[in-house]
Formats: structure tokens, C-alpha cells, sequence
């Protein structure tokens, strides 16, 4: 397989990017017959090949199926231009409230000119598949499909940051929103009305819910017992019969948030590949 | 009281110029990315990053990336790149070893060297990069060598990231089944293959990494180098009082997961633009 090394300038920033080519001169667009491709963001901080590089071995085995796979560094992540993030906490903050969302949506579009396609399913694991969701909820039309690894719906992290070293905007879980949220959705669960929960950010539940419901094929690879499958359990079980067909979890036993324990890296390439493959737009090998 | 966090002041990455290729080693494709100086007349000296591996070198990218950006705009043509295997480079990780990835900065450093050949190329590596850099340079290669943060052997380093696979595992997945670094071992000895940190370890790996241990110049060696340890890292020399070629630096640990994201490193940063530069000066004076 044959990867190239692709740009984009985005808002005056060079961002950097990896195309996978095609196995067996089978190009993205036009050439092949394929008019979709994937597109991965970055998961979490971490540069674009991912933790241990999970999304290297997600593009490479699209490729090798016939599917042209890009991966992207968003900005100040990476290879990419940019202000780099200073701590997880703050960066989540900053994705849940859109961070990289014109950025992903430029990458879109610059990836289907590029290569002659029609449309993309882009993805990412935690943060990334955050901006997918987003990306997705935006009615984006040039979305076909949304791959998600892990996607966390939470408003703030568990994350214990060191002594001395407060965030730039310090996590208030006991600050009045908080408490009026938490009272709204008490009362709301009691009559039924609110299915997320009042840790969670209810805007990205509600996009995921409509985006799959306006017709987004989506896949979520999740952490067997981890926090991902009880809020994607509460998405499918508010879905239409007819949009339930379009959700696809896939659970992996004995793994962690990033999918890098056990057997977990083998066998989300192996859900996405699989994923891939139902549809003749992304590979001309599909089907 | 809470306050509010004062983000380092940015690098000064501005006459820093980056270029993107692959290099062929072997037949696979190595990635590797080159900061230059914007101003030619600021050219003072190749530099090759013979960086961290496996999980280290996501955790560390950002910080390698900037520090790659900060020796461009100070005048050192600056190469990074990736082993076979790892991040943006080809290669099957089941096939590869500590002995491929020194072959790998081998044709790395010769790509360098045949573009600038009078200049001088100084070797710098970090973490288990410096036991290759140190390897190679004890071969001839390069007129000077910087490490920071070196790690002593390899068979230490193996050791010390299954102990990390192992915490971090306890800490993320209370379901996980619990495991010791002798299964692990015993598993790979049966010829299994080992999930560690997300990447397929096998064997061959373990037993290539015991045969790699920092070299330490003789006294004898006339080309200059220098170690930037970092405490409180028990590296090959961080234990030692003050010794000649060596200063320990108080600086974060950029390539442990952390939820900083950007670490303090002005320290690093200025301590190996001053090393890099009084090596070119030693080595040019000799």
C-alpha cells in the first residue's frame, strides 16, 4: 500500500494530512467507481496515526479493501500549524464547544474535491468522533457516514490533572448550571422526557440521534463495560425501527477507552473494514 | 484558591520551514518530515532526531515537533522521522526490531549527510532513540551526539513499558484480567504475540532489545556529545554527580501520558539549542 502526504490550508494554517492510496491501482473517485472515502480525525490529542496507531491500521485495511482512506491533523495537533493545546481538560471544553469544527467541515470538502468524490464518512476515536458527531449534526451533505471509536458524551472528563497545574478553565461540577441541569433532568426523567444523562452533553446526543435518523449510517466500536455503551445503548433505544437499521455497535471485551489493550486494535479494523463493505459507494470491492 | 494556568510563551517557531517525504528503506516507505531554517544564512549544522518509540512517540510528538521547529529557527537544519513500523512509516511491526531501527537512522543519516556533506550532522536522540543514536555514532556516524533523556538498555526499556502497560491497564479497565510482566514475558517466550501499549510485540522484539544498551563514548573520542538528563528519570547518568558531557535538566516528562499537553519545556528547549551549538563549535574547532 502506498501512503502520500497531503495539505490543506485551512483559516492560514498548513494542515497535514495521509492519503491512503487505493490497493491494486484502484483509486478514490472516479476511476474506481467508489464515490465515498473515509476520513479520520485526530483521537484525542494525538497525532493522526492515533494511539499506537490504530488509525494507520483502520486507513491501511480500508485501502487494502479498495476504499480510499485519509487521515488528518487538525490544527495544533500533530503535524499540522497551529496554537497546541495545553492539557485534556481544556481541550475537551474546547472541542465540545467547536474547537475544530470549521476546520473538519473545510477538511470535508477539501478531501472530496481533491479526489473526486461524492461523499465521506468521517470518524475519529473520543474527541474525534465528538467533531464527527458535530460535523454530522450540522447537515453537512457531504457526510455519507460517521465512525465512532469510543465516542464520549460526557460535558467534563475524569481527569485528575496534577498539583499546581489548574486547567485554563477549571471544571465546576457543584457551579449552579451544573445543579440546575442535574434538577431539569431529575424532573424530566421522572415524566420521561430527558433520556441522557445529566453528565452528559445532551446537544451532541440529540445531533447523533438526528443525524442517524435523517439517514447517517453509523458504526460505534465501543469499550465492553465502559461509560461509551450505556450513552450509544441510550441513543438506540430512542431510534425509529427504520434508523436502528442504520446504527451499528460493535462492543469489544476487555479493552480500554483507547482500544489499544487485548485483541481491541485487530478487531475495530476489522468492524470498520466489515462496515465498509455493506456499501458499494465506498469500494468498488464491496458488497 | 483557584487560578488560572499561564501557558508557557509559544516557541519561537517563525524561521522554521517544513518539508514532508517519504524515504525508501528497505521498501518501505519512512517518513520523515525536515525543518529548515527560512534564512540560508542562518544554516549552522544538520541535525538528526532519532526519537522515541512505540506509545512513547505519540506522547512526545508535540513536544518533538516544536523542539525540530525551535532548531530550525535557531539555524540547524533539522531531519525527524519514523521508524519502520511506527506512525506515519510502513512497515509490519511483527517484522521489525530495535537492530531494523538503527538501520533506519542509518539510511536516514546518509540521506542527510549526501544532501549537506561539508556540514557538520549532529546526532540527537531521545529516549530509546539514544541507545540507536549512541549505537551508530559509536560507529562513526555524525560528527557530534546530543541525547536527551537517554535510556540505559534496551531490555530495560521493555521492561519499564510493560510495567507501564500493565499500571495503565489496572487504572483504565477494573474488568481487565490482571496480568505480570513475567506472563507477558512467558507469552512471548511461547511465541506468542503480546499486545503492549497497542503494538504487537513479539519475541524477536524482546530478544533484539537485549542486545542494545547506551554506548557511552570512550574517553578517547575526539568528537564532542553531550546527554541532557531529565529529572527525576533513572537514566544512564541522571544518578551520577555532575560528570563532563552531561547536565540534568528539571524539566516534565513529555513522553508519559499526562494531561498536560503542552510541558514546560523552555528549559529543554534552551539547554538543547546551547548543547547543539557548543557541540558545532567543538567539533568545528577540532
Amino acid at each position: 500500500m502506498t501512503r502520500h502526504v497531503i495539505y490543506h490550508n485551512f483559516d492560514g494554517l498548513r494542515l497535514v494530512g495521509t492519503y491512503h492510496e487505493p490497493q491494486s491501482g484502484v483509486d478514490g473517485g472516479s476511476q474506481s467507481g467508489a464515490s465515498a472515502g473515509v476520513l479520520l480525525l485526530n483521537a484525542g490529542p494525538a497525532p493522526r496515526a492515533g494511539n499506537s496507531d490504530m488509525s494507520v491500521a483502520i486507513c491501511d485495511r480500508l485501502a487494502q479493501i479498495g476504499c480510499a482512506a485519509f487521515r488528518f491533523d487538525l490544527p495544533g495537533l500533530g503535524d499540522s500549524e497551529g496554537p497546541s493545546p495545553t492539557d485534556i481538560p481544556t481541550y475537551w471544553n474546547d472541542v465540545l464547544h467547536g474547537r475544530n469544527d470549521a476546520a473538519a467541515a473545510s477538511l470535508v470538502d477539501h478531501v472530496v474535491r481533491t479526489y473526486g468524490l461524492r461523499s465521506l464518512a468521517v470518524g475519529g476515536l473520543c474527541a474525534g468522533a465528538v467533531t464527527a458527531i458535530r460535523l454530522a449534526a450540522s447537515r453537512n451533505p457531504i457526510l455519507r457516514g460517521l465512525i465512532l471509536l469510543e465516542p464520549n458524551f460526557r460535558v467534563e472528563l475524569g481527569v485528575v490533572m496534577p498539583r499546581n497545574v489548574p486547567t485554563a478553565r477549571p471544571a465546576n461540577p457543584d457551579g449552579p448550571l451544573s445543579k440546575v441541569r442535574r434538577k431539569v433532568h431529575e424532573v424530566c426523567a421522572r415524566v420521561g422526557l430527558a433520556p441522557y444523562p445529566p453528565e452528559t452533553d445532551a446537544s451532541l446526543f440529540r445531533g447523533l440521534h438526528t443525524s442517524i435518523e435523517q439517514g447517517i449510517d453509523t458504526i460505534a466500536v465501543l469499550a465492553a463495560g465502559l461509560q461509551s455503551t450505556r450513552h450509544m445503548a441510550i441513543v438506540e433505544r430512542h431510534l425509529s425501527r427504520k434508523a436502528k437499521s442504520r446504527l451499528t455497535l460493535v462492543s469489544i471485551g476487555q479493552t480500554n477507552h483507547i482500544l489499544t489493550s487485548g485483541d481491541a486494535k485487530t478487531a475495530t479494523c476489522d468492524a470498520v473494514a466489515k462496515w465498509i463493505c455493506r456499501d458499494p459507494e465506498f469500494s468498488r470491492r464491496a458488497g | 484558591m483557584k487560578t488560572q494556568a499561564t501557558p508557557q510563551s509559544p516557541p519561537d517557531v517563525s524561521n522554521s520551514q517544513e518539508t514532508f517525504a517519504y524515504l525508501d528503506v528497505h521498501g518501505e516507505q519512512v517518513y520523515s518530515v525536515r525543518h529548515s531554517p527560512v534564512s540560508p544564512g542562518a544554516f549552522r549544522a544538520s541535525v538528526l532526531v532519532v526519537g522515541p518509540i512505540g506509545a512513547e512517540r505519540e506522547r512526545a510528538y508535540r513536544t518533538t515537533h516544536l523542539l525540530a521547529c525551535h532548531l530550525a529557527s535557531s539555524g540547524f537544519d533539522t531531519l525527524r522521522f519514523d521508524y519502520r513500523g511506527i506512525g506515519e512509516s510502513t512497515g509490519d511491526f511483527t517484522k521489525v526490531s530495535m537492530s531494523a531501527w538503527r538501520e533506519d537512522v542509518n539510511a536516514v543519516a546518509s540521506h542527510l549527510r549526501s544532501n549537506a556533506p561539508t556540514t557538520p550532522l549532529v546526532i540527537l536522540g531521545v529516549r530509546a532513540g539514544a541507545i540507536l543514536a549512541s549505537e551508530v555514532f559509536a560507529t562513526g556516524v555524525g560528527d557530534a551526539m546530543l541525547l536527551i533523556a537517554p535510556v540505559k538498555s534496551g531490555a530495560d526499556y521493555m521492561q519499564e513499558v510493560m510495567r507501564r502497560h500493565l499500571m495503565a491497564e489496572m487504572v483504565a479497565n477494573e474488568n481487565l484480567p490482571r496480568r505480570s510482566r513475567d506472563d507477558m514475558t512467558r507469552d512471548l517466550g511461547n511465541g506468542e504475540i503480546v499486545n503492549v501499549e497497542g503494538y504487537p510485540w513479539t519475541s524477536a522484539l524482546l530478544r533484539d532489545a537485549s542486545s542494545h544498551s547506551l554506548v557511552i563514548p570512550p574517553a578517547s573520542e575526539r568528537r564532542p556529545w553531550h546527554s541532557l538528563d531529565i529529572k527525576p528519570v533513572v537514566s544512564a547518568a541522571a544518578s551520577a554527580p555532575a560528570r563532563p558531557n552531561h547536565t540534568t535538566l528539571a524539566a516534565e516528562r513529555f513522553w508519559e501520558a499526562s494531561p498536560i499537553l503542552m510541558p514546560r519545556t523552555t528549559s529543554l528547549f534552551d539547554a538543547t539549542i546551547a548543547a547543539a551549538s557548543g557541540l558545532v563549535a567543538k567539533e568545528r574547532a577540532a
